[in-house]
Parts: structure tokens; C-alpha cells; sequence
């Protein structure tokens, strides 16, 4: 019996640069893991890791009948895994018509990465190869999910997004523990928050240790390997997955009102999680 | 498809119909409409009653299903409870109120899949095709467009063998032979357009879903067939198609990673039959690994690959 921690953010958000320092941080190895072979995957929502550990085909059930069936999937994830496992999720926690979690798994912990709303909508943008607005439009719909074409099959299961402050919301406050990491304190102070997330989880957190992983899982590393050998988890509509890491690129690429839109929308949770001075100003 | 004329059960107490799948007959008091008919004497028993909870000695199990050496229990609150024994007889337990079809869906899915695990035969997760006297057979998870592309080269003249559960049995000389399964394929929406058929035409796999049953009539081959070639179907998002032939171990990994429903496979001689099999399956056929891009789904493509190389 092992217990499942969620790596869970919204899309964009340094999901993969984190399953990238963890994978690099527990193996321990002389160079940096394959970005093609990271640990934290398939992420929670696999249609094959569902057939296999349902019996069933997911393809023969609706949305509905799934979402019924994948707080056991986790539950018989945890029961089979023999170690503590960490497993990248972009589902919203969400609850069924029965008041159980999505997501339920004995013993399960969460890893939430938050980032700036306004840098997440042009990444985000740039991921869907669609505009801002369209981007934008996305993070203020509570209806947005992800494989939720209902006239073909996706590799992956529905994903309910809900809005991007529900989804930080809906983690923050699930009924597990759960450490909130920010993006912007993962580049600004990599060692603190690395190790922080090393705790969490339950890896070794001996600074060298800590320091080689995060140089092993720099930004410039998975881009070579990108560039190298391709990321099978990039988006079809998008030429790279790692295309550009810095802070407050929203500057140059939104217009002074789709800025304030985004924060009018999010006012609350950027205000909670420091996105917003006491003047409303961003701080990245 | 006409509906066969009911026999009845042995103590005539309900009417059985007859039919033929994977090279049994199969008696059942459910009708089965998506089967051929068939006479003789059945292998297969299908029937309602009561199914248990559990099964004692569970020696697998996953959410939806339990298995040990002679019994395989699979259960769908919303559905049904089926009860699969000895490679004999299924018993259903049905929730009220359901439609046949949807209780037909997962008992001619995993429910049979286990029994012909039961019965000694090798289930792959794949279609095959009638090709040059032999089959070929695309492997691949849900998603992979093995249906679509079965429905493809329907069109383009070569009868389905299988689609989705796709069953080997070995001649008494071990040659591996694909048996022939349901004469339907299973599409999407999105498929039945590529194909240039019409939705609205077909009838729903189940109400819920735009899953469309696709009848093969003329254009499913009702024998068995060699497997002589294994196609592992996946998909990258590279811009290029690519065929690689496999050699050795990668060949025996593409059998068992493709097999259907591998976890029901209880207790210790069960899952070494299986390896074996999967061995002997392997040396006798040839293995490749086709990769395609996976948007847009470049459908004639794929077909024309595989034709070119079984040519």
C-alpha cells in the first residue's frame, strides 16, 4: 500500500519543470533523466491506466459512469503501489453526486503549483495555438475541461477544469493535506522551494543533492532535449512544450486590457497568493 | 440482422438462442443480435441468475472485476453482475431497468474476453483483417484508430476478421490462428465521418454514447485465419509516418503489452500458458511498430502504408 501525492496545478503552471527536478532528485543519476521517461506519469487521468486497472473500457461508459469509477481507480492505484508515488494531475478537485472526491485515495497529499494568471494565459495560449482572448476565455469558464469531445476518443479521460481561480480554490482547500508552491518562487528561489517540495513528498533533501537535480532539470536541459529528441507529452498545436520560462512575459504579449480583464476576473486568489500589491498592481 | 428462432433451455424452462462467435456456438437466452446465428450443440452457455458479490480465492482483481482459476466476476453497479465459469457459461445479473444493449456491451467486452481466457485461447486488443489467405492484426489501446482503419480497408475490399477482441487459438502444429469475433466494428463519430458514412445512419452502441455500430455483412470473413503479420499501432506528434520491423524480444513485449484485459489472467499456469503463447505467437508471424502523427488523423495514409507493405 502506497499513498498517492497529487503534482497538480493548472495547466502551465511548472507541472512537468517539477516532475523534471523530482524525477532528476530521486534517481540521482550521473546525467539528467529523459524528459521522455519522467516519473509522475501517466498522468491521473490515462484512458489505459483506467481500462487496466477498471476492467473495463472507458470507451463504453459516459463521462458520468467514469467520473463514478476514478476515486477507485486511485483508491486501487494506492492499494497495488508499494511505495508512496507522485502522479501529475490537471483535473480541478471536484467532488460527485455522492460528496466523494475525484480523487479520493487513502492517505493522499497534494502538491499544488500555482502561477501568475496573467503569465499562465499566454502560455496557455501559446500551448492551445489559439489567441489570448480565446486563452483567457478558458480561464474564466468553470465549464472548461479538457477531452471533453464527445464524438471521438482521446487518449486521456474528461478533465474539469473549472475557472483557474477554482481550480486553485478547489486544491487549496481540499480536504487533504496539501502545500501550495508558486512558479514565480520556484525560479526566484529554486534551492528554499525545491526542497521545500523534496519534504513534501518525502525525498532526500541534502542541498547537493537538491542542487543537482535542479541543475539537472534547468530549463536550458529540457529544451536541448527537446530540441534533440522531441517531448511526446507537447501539444500537437504548439512547435515546442518548453518554449519560454520567465516571469512576467504577460508584460509584452497582453494588451492593458486583456491585463486588467484577467485581473478583475482573479482579483481574489491573486490577491490571496501575493499576485496583487495593496495598490491592485502585479508584482511579477 | 433477423433474430434466430429460440430453442429452448434443458429443463425448458426459457427459450435459448443460438449463435456463433470466436469459432463456438454459443446458446443464449439473452438475444444477441449483433451475432451470426448458428446450430448445432453449444459450447457456451449464456443465461440469467443470480450472481454473487465476491468469488472466494480471489487471486486478481481490479474496481470493476474479480478472477481466480476457474471464475471470473465482473461488476457494473449500473449495468449488470456477470458470472463467467470454466470457459462455459455466463450468468447475468442485471440491474432493472437497463437496456439489453448496454448489458450486451460489456458481456460480448471483458465478459468474454475472460471466458476465452478460461478456454485456453489468447486475446488480443486489436482488429485483424483477411489479407492474402492470413490475417494481419493491428494492436493497439483504445484510441489508437485500429477500428477506423479495419473500416478503411473494408472499404478497399478486405474482409474483418476481429474488432477489438481480437482471439488467437493454435492449430495442433502451433501456428497461431486469428478466429473469427463479431461481424461489426465499433466507431466514432468522428471515424464514421472520415469513412464518408453517415451517423444518423447506424445504430448507437449505446444511447449515452456517439459510438456507432458499424454491420460488416458481406465484409466480415466468418473463418479463421493465420496470423501472419502484427502491426502495433501508435501514434506521435511528429509530422511523418513510420513502419519499424521488430525483432526478438520487441516482438514478444508487442503481444503481451496487447493483450486483452491481461490482468484477468489468474494463477500461476494460466499466466505462463499465456507467456508461452505469446512466445509462440511472436517466432511465428512478423512484428512492426507503425507510428502515426496524431492530428490530423491522416486515415488513407495509414491504410496505404499497410497495404504497401503486405504487398
Amino acid at each position: 500500500m502506497g499513498a498517492i501525492v497529487w503534482l497538480a496545478s493548472y495547466p502551465k503552471s511548472g507541472n512537468t519543470w517539477m516532475r523534471a527536478f523530482l524525477t532528476n532528485l530521486r534517481r540521482n543519476g550521473d546525467e539528467p533523466a529523459k524528459i521522455n521517461d519522467l516519473d509522475g506519469g501517466p498522468i491521473a487521468s490515462s484512458r489505459v491506466r483506467f481500462d487496466e486497472l477498471t476492467g473495463i473500457a472507458a470507451s463504453d461508459l459516459t463521462s458520468e459512469e467514469i467520473e463514478q469509477l476514478r476515486p477507485e481507480v486511485y483508491e486501487r492505484l494506492a492499494v497495488e503501489a508499494t511505495e508512496s508515488l507522485f502522479l501529475k494531475v490537471h483535473d480541478a478537485y471536484t467532488y460527485g453526486g455522492d460528496g466523494r472526491p475525484l480523487l479520493a485515495a487513502e492517505g493522499s497529499r497534494a502538491l499544488y503549483l500555482i502561477r501568475n494568471p496573467l503569465d499562465v494565459a499566454v502560455s496557455f495560449a501559446h500551448h492551445l495555438n489559439k489567441d489570448l482572448d480565446t486563452a483567457m476565455d478558458h480561464m474564466a469558464d468553470e465549464k472548461f475541461a479538457f477531452a471533453s469531445n464527445t464524438r471521438k476518443l482521446s487518449n486521456q479521460l474528461r478533465q474539469r477544469l473549472l475557472t483557474w481561480s477554482a481550480h486553485v480554490l478547489s486544491w487549496v482547500e481540499a480536504p487533504i493535506p496539501v502545500k501550495v508552491l508558486r512558479y514565480e518562487d520556484m525560479k526566484l528561489q529554486p534551492q528554499e522551494t525545491f526542497t521545500e517540495a523534496a519534504r513534501f513528498i518525502g525525498l532526500p533533501d541534502e542541498p547537493a543533492r537538491v542542487a543537482k537535480a535542479l541543475e539537472f532539470s534547468d530549463f536550458k536541459h529540457l529544451q536541448r532535449q527537446e530540441q534533440e529528441h522531441g517531448f511526446r507529452e507537447r501539444s500537437l498545436k504548439t512547435k515546442c512544450f518548453f518554449r519560454e520560462a520567465g516571469l512576467g512575459t504577460w508584460r509584452r504579449e497582453l494588451t492593458p486590457e486583456q491585463a486588467a480583464c484577467l485581473i478583475r476576473q482573479h482579483r481574489k486568489v491573486m490577491q490571496r497568493f501575493g499576485y496583487l500589491n495593496a495598490d491592485e498592481e502585479p508584482v511579477f | 440482422m433477423k433474430s434466430p428462432s429460440p430453442r429452448h433451455s434443458l429443463d425448458n424452462s426459457f427459450p435459448l438462442y443460438y449463435y456463433q462467435a470466436f469459432g463456438l456456438t454459443i446458446a443464449s437466452a439473452m438475444l444477441c443480435p449483433e451475432l451470426l446465428p448458428a446450430e448445432g450443440t453449444a459450447d457456451v452457455t449464456i443465461r440469467y441468475g443470480t450472481v454473487p458479490d465476491n468469488l472466494e480465492s480471489v487471486q486478481q482483481q481490479g474496481v470493476c472485476y474479480q478472477a481466480n482459476s476457474e471464475a471470473f466476476l465482473l461488476k457494473l453497479k449500473t449495468v449488470a453482475k456477470y458470472l463467467v465459469t470454466s470457459g462455459q457459461q455466463i450468468i447475468i445479473e442485471r440491474v432493472a431497468g437497463v437496456q439489453d444493449k448496454d448489458v450486451r456491451l460489456f458481456l460480448l467486452g471483458s465478459a468474454f474476453a475472460a471466458l476465452l481466457q478460461q478456454r485456453g485461447l489468447l486475446p488480443l486488443h486489436g482488429c485483424a483483417m483477411a489479407v492474402n489467405g492470413g490475417a494481419a492484426v493491428f494492436l493497439g489501446p483504445s484510441g489508437s484508430g485500429k477500428s477506423a482503419l479495419a473500416a478503411a480497408l473494408n472499404q478497399r475490399g478486405y474482409q474483418v476478421i476481429a474488432d477489438d477482441i481480437c482471439a488467437i487459438s493454435f492449430s495442433p502444429s502451433g501456428v497461431p490462428l486469428v478466429v473469427s469475433a463479431y461481424p461489426q466494428l465499433k466507431l466514432w463519430a468522428d471515424a464514421v465521418q472520415v469513412l464518408g458514412e453517415s451517423p444518423e445512419a447506424l445504430l448507437r452502441v449505446r444511447d449515452s454514447l456517439e459510438k456507432f455500430c458499424l454491420p460488416l455483412g458481406e465484409g466480415f470473413a466468418n473463418h479463421a485465419a493465420p496470423m501472419q503479420r502484427v502491426y502495433e499501432l501508435s501514434e506521435s506528434n511528429s509530422t511523418d509516418f513510420e513502419l519499424t520491423p521488430l525483432q526478438g524480444m520487441d516482438k514478444l513485449t508487442v503481444l503481451i503489452r496487447h493483450t486483452y484485459r491481461l490482468n484477468f489472467i489468474a494463477g500461476a499456469p494460466g499466466k505462463k500458458r499465456h507467456f508461452e503463447q505469446c512466445g509462440q505467437a511472436a517466432r511465428s508471424c512478423q512484428v512492426g511498430r507503425i507510428v502515426r502523427p496524431m492530428y490530423p488523423f491522416r486515415l488513407a495514409e495509414l491504410a496505404d502504408l499497410v497495404e504497401k507493405d503486405w504487398a
